[in-house]
């Protein structure tokens, strides 16, 4: 991991600020770094664009282009086999290694399941690791109608980038459809989600190198990203006036991606960034912090940065969920048939489960054939706790149940939505 | 009957609408003349979410009322609630002018006015500012400090502040509905009006009133206020996990639960079954006791563990000495006096309003407690501006106002 002394960054000093290169690879990955060229980013990040599609690339306005594979693709694309992605990128090692020359930061852009991205990104990602960058990858993941192959081909690719990124942030494509209106235009839900990818990049890139009291450093990036098949969640928020503090954070838990907070929930850590002019109030800090706080348990890195050209104020809220709280994940595959239940299980057990019958093991039988909430308490009873399980990597679905409360204002305490009914949270047994 | 006698308390509830309208007598008692109501529809967690069919449901109250007290309704006092609502404890400091030395009203007024400069969110508005304790020079337990001599005048405030948009909107339904509204009050602060007596306040009680949609709470410790909040779930809350647990409509869910429901677990025998008739809609089926009760005894159960839990934080129970007094519509939920009382470890006492006079079947149900409560703070807070009308607006006692317009 790359650790940047803070003896090393002057409070105005661009000069030491680490350098960031912003990678795109793949078509999705340039369309990136074309839509942070024009958003005005090319002079703070160093944007690059690589493919082998030399179509893509002649039409890319990014500063630095690198086509790959000439002679294995002819530039023409990999036609979405991964192993020609991957030999193209390993011919062009010269190039790649000369653009990745002098950057701390290396922040890999893929669309992962089809070829160049799942094939290039992660030998790209082996090679910046190589020259002693700190590697982090964002990268989007198939739509579920892409077919199964896309999928597989995406998380090979995910496990293989998963030994070079120190950092990794997942988007899924279908939560990133849901942000645009079911109608809407194709293209107006790629540069939805585009534009998600874009401002997480701004933001990331305004965090580390804004000058600030309280400097966000990559070792809190990585606290934060440092699981990888985790889904990230970003939202961003602005806001000028005598009530900005409050009127920017909630703008950004309103993000489409924190669905008003509850999916910081499972959080085991988030970022919040606050960039504003100078005379940010410690008040204005209370706030944001409080208000996040209220929706997550996790730990809260929080850095500030101070610029008297920021016309506004704005919060960065960066998170990822997944990895870290296997307890919520949904148990959708059946108990292994013949897992005993330890005497000791009972007896250690808490007071919530002081209903539960002595016959535990027959129980779950017939709980799951009147009751179908009853997988929460089937693996209860099989001793969850303790038992190593399989990691889910699907979403959480909420099999509920709000009911009556669906659109009301949540009743948020402790993180936890009180809205859901107590018994499913606790997962007590119905028979 | 004098009118300007007549009070009117409004509380708009997420279970229903109440109006009650009450007559102040001279020797500070109160007597009921009559109770309109009306079935709630566009208020969840106490607050209003269907802002025309609020209206409509408070026009209904009103007529009700006005027809069985035969009486016009010209003003009300509202209760207000809601998630919004919190408060906290602060103190304020004046120094009193070497040449006066004696305390007046106006040094009153400064020592609250410095209390409330403290940081509250800027959307909110002061609703409450409720006098703990003064202390003149350093010295304790003063009751009323004006005609004090002193160089130094400090009191203990419990500030309770909500946000204003929210609060508006409760005032403009009324006001729509075509009432003037004199002061709001928060539901808690209301109820503990009448189900709480002074010596109660003084030995130290907790209220804890369980409507529809919001658990209110409010803590005396030494007679003075030391604590209150608001928690976003009420009955309703138990209705829904019903509906979804029992897979039964929200209707039928409401009526098992007042009908059929307890949150003792214990009470239900293995096997013993309640059978629901069909209803247009609904085909029928049978469920089992036990299953209701888990039910209810896990969202009670938690509901007070997290009341406990805020009031733990900010007072020493130990000082409760007069118990746990229940109220609201919630709180005629069979065993839940007993949960609270497990859970809270102190006497639970289900109360409704008391000291008032007028129908029985209206004071004696927990139901009317926080708009019956509203009026008893009305009838207050008027004798309290009577006796201080000649030191101008002191308010020694008890509360500060806040206009509306």
């Amino acid at each position: 991991m790359l650790e940047i002394p803070r003896t090393l960054l002057t409070d105005d000093g661009a000069a030491s600020a680490p350098r960031i290169l912003v990678a795109g690879i793949g078509n999705a990955g340039v369309a990136l770094v074309d839509r942070l060229t024009l958003a005005g980013f090319g002079n703070a990040l160093d944007l690059l664009a690589i493919n082998t599609d030399s179509v893509s690339l002649g039409s890319s306005v990014a500063g630095k282009k690198i086509l790959l594979g000439s002679k294995t693709a002819r530039g023409l694309g990999t036609g979405g086999d991964p192993e020609v992605g991957a030999e193209a990128a390993e011919e062009a090692e010269p190039e790649l290694t000369a653009a990745l020359q002098g950057a701390h930061i290396v922040i890999i852009c893929a669309g992962l399941g089809g070829g160049v991205g799942s094939g290039a990104a992660p030998v790209f990602a082996e090679f910046a690791k190589k020259q002693g960058a700190l590697v982090v990858t964002l990268a989007t993941l198939p739509f579920s109608f892409e077919g199964r192959r896309r999928l597989q081909q995406a998380a090979d690719a995910q496990a293989e980038l998963a030994k070079s990124a120190d950092a990794f942030l997942t988007f899924e494509n279908d939560r990133m459809a849901e942000l645009s209106e079911p109608l809407a235009g194709v293209h107006d839900t790629f540069a939805a989600s585009d534009q998600v990818l874009a401002e997480t990049i701004g933001a990331i890139a305004r965090l580390t190198l804004t000058p600030g009291p309280i400097r966000v450093t990559p070792a809190d990036l990585l606290a934060v990203f440092r699981r990888s098949g985790s889904t990230s969640l970003f939202g961003f928020g602005e806001a000028t006036g005598g009530n900005r503090a409050n009127e920017a954070v909630e703008r950004a838990l309103k993000s489409p991606l924190l669905a008003r907070g509850k999916s910081l929930a499972d959080t085991h850590a988030a970022l919040v960034h606050i960039s504003a002019t100078p005379d940010l109030h410690i008040a204005e800090i209370r706030v944001i912090m409080e208000a996040v706080s209220r929706h997550t348990d996790g730990h809260l890195h929080l850095g500030i940065g101070l610029d008297p050209s920021y016309s506004s104020l704005g919060v960065s809220i960066l998170a990822a969920t997944g990895g870290a709280a296997p307890v919520r994940a949904p148990v959708r595959q059946q108990r292994p048939a013949a897992a005993p239940v330890p005497e000791s299980e009972e007896a250690t057990s808490e007071p919530a489960e002081e209903f539960e019958p002595a016959d535990a093991e027959t129980a779950p039988a017939k709980a799951s054939e009147l009751f179908d909430t009853s997988p929460y308490a089937v693996a209860k009873a099989a001793g969850a706790k303790r038992q190593p399980k399989p990691e889910q990597k699907t979403l959480r679905l909420d099999p509920v149940a709000r009911g009556r409360f669906e659109k009301s204002e949540p009743t948020i305490v402790g993180g936890e939505d009180l809205d859901v009914p107590t018994f499913l949270r606790q997962k007590i047994k119905l028979r | 009957m004098a009118k300007d006698r007549l009070l009117v308390g409004l509380e708009i509830g997420t279970f229903k609408v109440c109006a009650v309208v009450a007559e102040a007598r001279p020797d500070g008692s109160l007597r009921i003349l009559g109770v309109g109501e009306s079935k709630s529809v566009g208020i969840r967690k106490g607050e209003i979410v269907d802002f025309n069919n609020a209206i409509q449901c408070v026009r209904d109250a009103i007529a009700d009322a006005e027809e069985k007290a035969d009486a016009e309704i010209e003003s009300v006092w509202a209760a207000v609630t809601g998630a919004h609502i919190q408060s906290f404890n602060n103190r304020g400091v004046t120094p009193i002018p070497e040449d006066r030395g004696e305390i007046d009203g106006e040094d009153i007024r400064d020592v609250e006015a410095s209390a409330k400069e403290v940081n509250i969110p800027d959307q909110n508005w002061f609703i409450h500012t409720i006098t703990q304790h003064y202390y003149v020079d350093n010295q304790e337990g003063v009751v009323n400090p004006i005609g004090m001599v002193g160089h130094k005048l400090e009191a203990d405030y419990h500030i309770v502040h909500g946000v204003k948009t929210r609060i508006q909107n409760t005032l403009r339904c009324i006001k729509e509905a075509g009432v003037e509204v004199e002061e709001v009050v928060i539901n808690s602060v209301a109820s503990a009006q009448v189900v709480l007596d002074q010596h109660q306040k003084d030995l130290g009680a907790i209220v804890l009133d369980i409507g529809g949609g919001t658990t209110d709470y409010l803590v005396y410790i030494d007679g003075a206020v030391q604590h209150s909040g608001v928690l976003a779930i009420g009955g309703d809350h138990i209705t829904n996990d019903i509906s979804i647990g029992l897979r039964i409509p929200i209707a039928r869910a409401e009526r098992l639960k007042i009908e059929e429901g307890s949150a003792n677990p214990d009470e239900a025998q293995p096997g013993d079954t309640i059978i629901l008739k069909n209803d247009s809609g609904f085909s029928g089926c049978e469920i089992e006791r036990a299953n209701l009760n888990r039910i209810i005894h896990a969202r009670v159960r938690e509901l007070l563990e997290l009341v406990r839990k805020d009031i733990a934080a900010h007072c020493d129970l130990d000082l409760v000495r007069s118990g746990v007094m229940l109220t609201g519509g919630c709180s005629r939920l069979r065993g839940l006096a007993q949960v609270a009382g497990e859970v809270f470890d102190h006497p639970v006492h289900s109360v409704a309003a008391q000291e008032v006079t007028g129908p029985t079947s209206v004071f004696q149900n927990p139901q009317y407690a926080t708009a019956i409560g509203v009026v008893k703070y009305a009838q207050l807070m008027q004798v309290e501006q009577e006796t201080s009308s000649f030191f101008g607006k002191i308010l020694g006692g008890l509360f500060s106002r806040r206009s509306h317009s």
